[in-house]
């Protein structure tokens, strides 16, 4: 027998008892009316029985909803009652005069009006971790960084703390915070009113470009960083203290302008440093993005969106000191959704694709250009598969000197990817991947991730 | 020359300002729902003194929606949210109330109303998911007991006086309308549920348990081992077990659930397969009280 199975049915069965104690809607003959005087009730067992006793225990299984079980010491069971009765009047009275309240025939309903439900005034937080064991079949090769394992054996990829909460309806916050590195990888305040369809976000963020770059490793249909988007903006992604902010246009359609000052160093971008004297304006990173989105049909979605990062460059030196980073993304879901659908049938395909020109120290200027396609089946509520395809391609004669090696090699990736989530909260992943790059060896890299997501339910961005 | 760049001017300046206008003055209040369900409660509270829409469909599962940006669009403009709570939009309503850039709605505002304030919640569990996807607020399907609607309806026309006093007497005619016609649909039912009452049904997932009381119908088990988690063969055939000779008349289900294990069960089971709607569209339902009256006659057969 399965207790734990018997003992949710069992609640199921007796909790709505709870529902006599706000007291039943007119058109239920079977519930008497409290007489206007206050005077004590007829009996009404199940909803003393709930307010006597936790509501997660249960007695038995097979008890029906309007039955009451254990019998009780009688006196008691009588003052409970007539207690009852009276918060009942009390509450009557003090909702005399709200709607309804005053016609015979649909006598007022005690509201339960509670303004906070649970635990509300507390943040919202989740833990979430994911272990992986990775394998390479190259000592050899291109290493990357971030959550992206970069060895053979064992790794904790993350082990992410996020905290979010409305703090007030002007704002919401959201952190997150990488406890296996401790690091804070974002930490910022959100404005939800202000006027003209405008957003500022503030503090620590991934900067709102691309597909890629503004997500966190639970939420990536791979166990790994693309690899064009780590030449672009490192390993870690583009999180960076900064301000942003954005506009919804007053249009028929989705239309989003983001844009943003950012301070820090990721990837090929690096604002200049303390020892160089104060930063001017031409020293920050300026990301910005203009995406549109169409709702095509129930069942299909298109995003897309124009991407572009400007700042100095992290191996530039003065008077020669850019780089610009031009992009553009698309994003399109099919999911149907109508009559006998499950909804977690889905195909989707995004693929995301940037030129970078990146000033170094000589006068020399880097030109690459490359991008990910990936496209993912949802089989069923417990397995989705994808595949994946990256690549990176230096556009100029400059050759690949070896402090160009970490922002951009001639390289080629396929993945594939399957998934087994034996709940919303967990999911198995095994991910093969081949790698050619340049300089390096062929490279297979078979990796087996496992995740678990404690706590609040995140809410997911489209 | 000029007096054309004047012209496009003016006109730029004319489409700035009806955007500043916008949100200030409304001829009628706009709704939005999350479910179709309080949208349709909301017309009939508001009549045309509102425009109300909703962002699930009706046959789609209301716990994994895609945040849309489109949803986006419908929340930015609206003066009203109405929600089910007890975390049933958790995974996506968040992300699109702060994507709106909409004060009126935000957890707080004017215009914000978690339905579930309304009702008196079933299933307040203790939050262990280790007992599956669970919702420590209590089971957020509840609509669909009527004593619920009446609730939900006598909550929207308070939420939609504050918002628009001058019509506070008009909404308040609109509940008491509706309260009326629930009744006396409610009375109906009753007839046609008495003579089945203590009657025993499985269910695939817990959407059912409000309902089930106010019709004094048994949920004699669940098709999923746990709230969220796909049924299993193993634990299907230990429910045929456990509810042999019990005498389960029906398996119902939402049309979002494959209905392969559910067939099965209703053949091993004796039982029959009743898909069913839950919100309002689905199954050629047209309003809030349909869905109820063609739950209340399936079950009823």
């Amino acid at each position: 027998m399965r207790p734990t199975m018997l003992s949710v049915l069992a609640a199921a069965l007796t909790i709505p008892s709870l529902a006599a104690l706000a007291g039943e809607p007119p058109g239920q003959a079977a519930t008497p009316v409290a007489p206007p005087d206050g005077s004590a009730q007829p009996a009404q067992p199940a909803s003393a029985e709930a307010s006597a006793k936790p509501p997660t225990e249960a007695p038995s299984p097979s008890t029906t909803p309007s039955a009451s079980t254990t019998p009780m010491d009688p006196a008691l069971l009588a003052q409970l009652q007539a207690a009852a009765g009276a918060d009942e009047q009390t509450v009557k009275a003090q909702n005399a005069g709200a709607l309804g309240g005053t016609q015979p025939s649909a006598p007022t309903q005690p509201e339960l009006g509670k303004g906070v439900v649970g635990n509300e005034t507390n943040p919202a937080m989740a833990f979430i971790v994911d272990a992986a064991g990775a394998w390479f079949s190259q000592d050899h090769r291109i290493h990357q960084e971030g959550h992206t394992p970069h060895q053979t054996g064992p790794v904790l990829q993350s082990a992410e703390l996020a905290i979010q909460a409305p703090v007030d309806p002007f704002f919401r916050v959201f952190a997150a915070v990488e406890v296996a590195h401790m690091e804070l990888e974002e930490a910022y305040a959100t404005t939800t009113s202000l006027p003209l369809n405008l957003q500022v976000r503030a503090g620590k963020f991934l900067s709102m470009v691309g597909r890629h770059n503004p997500t966190h490793l639970h939420q990536w249909k791979f166990a790994t960083t693309p690899l064009p988007n780590e030449f672009l903006f490192g390993g870690e992604g583009m999180a960076l203290p900064g301000g942003e902010l954005s506009v919804l246009l007053p249009v028929p359609w989705y239309v989003e302008i983001v844009g943003a000052v950012q301070a820090g160093e990721a990837g090929s971008y690096r604002t200049r440093t303390e020892g160089s004297g104060e930063p001017t304006y031409r020293d920050f990173v300026y990301p910005a993005r203009l995406v549109q989105f169409f709702d095509l049909a129930d069942d299909w979605a298109l995003q897309v969106g124009l991407n572009t990062v400007q700042g100095r460059s992290s191996a530039g030196e003065r008077g020669a000191d850019r780089t610009q980073a031009y992009g553009a993304h698309l994003f399109l879901k099919w999911r149907p959704i109508g009559q006998g659908a499950t909804g977690y049938t889905y195909i989707s395909t995004t693929v995301e694709g940037w030129y970078r020109t990146m000033d170094v120290a000589g006068g020399d200027r880097w030109k690459d250009a490359g991008g990910y396609a990936e496209i993912t089946f949802g089989i069923d509520k417990e397995w989705d598969t994808g595949i994946r395809g990256e690549l990176w391609r230096r556009l100029d004669d400059l050759g690949v000197p070896e402090e160009r090696q970490p922002f951009g090699l001639d390289a080629t990736r396929g993945t594939a990817q399957i998934s087994f989530m034996p709940s919303h909260f967990s999911r198995i992943r095994a991910q093969y991947a081949f790698e050619k790059t340049e300089l390096f060896p062929d490279n297979h890299i078979g990796l087996l991730q496992l995740e678990v997501a404690a706590g609040a339910h995140g809410a997911h961005t489209y | 020359m000029r007096s054309r760049i004047m012209k496009k001017l003016t006109f730029v300046l004319l489409a700035f300002a009806a955007w500043l206008a916008t949100g200030t003055a409304f001829a009628t209040v706009r709704v939005v729902s999350t479910i179709p369900d309080f949208a349709d409660i909301a017309k009939s509270v508001g009549g045309d003194k509102v425009d109300a829409s909703s962002l699930v469909r009706p046959t789609q599962d209301p716990h994994y929606v895609d945040a849309k940006p489109s949803y986006v669009l419908d929340l930015n403009q609206a003066d009203v949210l109405l929600l089910a709570g007890m975390e049933l939009e958790a995974g996506w309503l968040p992300s699109l109330m702060t994507g709106a850039r909409n004060g009126k709605i935000q957890r707080g505002a004017s215009g914000y109303l978690d339905c579930s304030t309304l009702i008196p919640p079933m299933q307040v569990r203790a939050p262990n998911r280790s007992e599956g996807d669970i919702h420590p607020g209590g089971n957020p399907h509840y609509w669909t007991d009527p004593r619920n609607g009446i609730r939900i309806a006598r909550g929207i026309a308070k939420k939609l006086a504050e918002v628009d006093p001058g019509n506070a007497s008009a909404y308040e005619a609109g509940a008491q309308a509706f309260v009326a016609m629930l009744e006396t649909r409610m009375a109906e039912w009753r007839k046609l549920l008495d003579p089945v009452k203590g009657r025993k049904v499985v269910v695939y997932h817990e959407s059912w348990v409000y309902f089930l009381d106010w019709a004094g119908i048994v949920q004699a088990g669940t098709l999923e081992p746990k709230p969220g988690i796909p049924p299993r063969a193993d634990h299907v055939a230990q429910l045929i077990q456990q509810t042999q000779g019990q005498g389960v008349r029906y398996i119902i289900q939402e049309s979002f659930y494959p209905t392969q294990l559910s067939t099965l069960f209703a053949q091993k089971a004796g039982a029959e397969l009743k898909v069913l709607p839950t919100m309002t569209g689905a199954g050629g339902t047209r309003h809030y009280a349909d869905v109820i009256d063609v739950i209340v006659r399936e079950i009823a057969k």
